[in-house]
């Protein structure tokens, strides 16, 4: 085993992931590239990926949800509103899946960790959202 | 080799992600298509078959995270033979987000029609 693991507490270390070929998992832009890392922190990176991709279907009932309720609002904030909604859950599916494969290439390289790239959009995204929905949307 | 239980519970706490996940997935997916049934007709359509797409990939997706499967893709069942093989890839990460990324996708084209029109 030609990598260090930090942690190997669990099991003996053997070769049973090194003898699996590497190549057969994808995308290579990740798998190709480094050694594997502990399992520990590929499980935390998919679990970041998946609370990403919850908050894009929380966002995208949201920009639904514009639509389903009556609410008293004219079309055209409506659809302003739930078009910046869906906008932002499609951002926020982007951010799950390129930050999982950036973080993932990290940690199989040892590097440090990619920064969060589109915290400071989404909010202010979903905050003109709001903005539309309750200020302009209640004259 | 004795297996030493993971005090973290990583492993269990993945799985129970992928489900909620899922649940999720399911929930805004069926909420989706319903408006799309409400909504203007050109939408129905393009909206009814996404959500039936998704309920495709969920089904798949569940299927493979039961139990006396080798799972390598999806959430790791209690049969998982040991912490180090634990493979997975980007498969299942890369589908979910095409989906996700598509019911956005027509939300947003439906938004954007009301207000060319």
């Amino acid at each position: 085993m030609a990598t260090t693991r930090p942690l190997t507490w669990c099991c003996p270390v053997s070769s049973s992931v090194s003898s699996v070929s590497s190549s057969k998992r994808r995308p290579l832009w990740v798998y190709d590239h480094g050694d594997e890392p502990d399992p520990r922190f590929s499980l935390a990176n998919e679990r970041t990926f998946l609370a990403w991709i919850r908050t894009a279907l929380a966002l995208l009932a949201g920009a639904a949800a514009v639509h389903a309720f009556d609410l008293d609002v004219s079309d055209t904030v409506a659809a302003w509103s739930s078009g910046l909604l869906s906008a932002s859950g499609l951002l926020c599916a982007l951010q799950a899946w390129f930050g999982w494969m950036r973080t993932e290439r990290a940690l199989r390289e040892g590097q440090a960790l990619p920064s969060n790239g589109v915290g400071a959009v989404l909010a202010a995204v979903v905050a003109s959202a709001a903005i539309i929905l309750l200020i302009i949307g209640s004259r | 080799m004795t297996r030493t239980p993971d005090p973290g519970l990583q492993q269990e706490r993945t799985r129970l992600a992928w489900r909620r996940s899922m649940l999720a997935f399911a929930v805004v997916g069926l909420a989706v298509v319903r408006g799309a049934f409400v909504e203007s007709a050109e939408g129905i359509v393009i909206l009814a078959a996404l959500g039936v797409g998704s309920a495709l990939f969920l089904s798949i997706s569940l299927m493979g995270s039961g139990p006396g499967r080798r799972v390598r893709w999806t959430a790791p069942s209690r049969r998982e033979p040991a912490f180090q093989q634990v493979l997975r890839d980007g498969t299942l990460p890369l589908l979910m987000t095409i989906t996700a990324a598509v019911l956005c996708l027509a939300v947003l084209a439906n938004a954007f029609s009301v207000l060319i029109g």
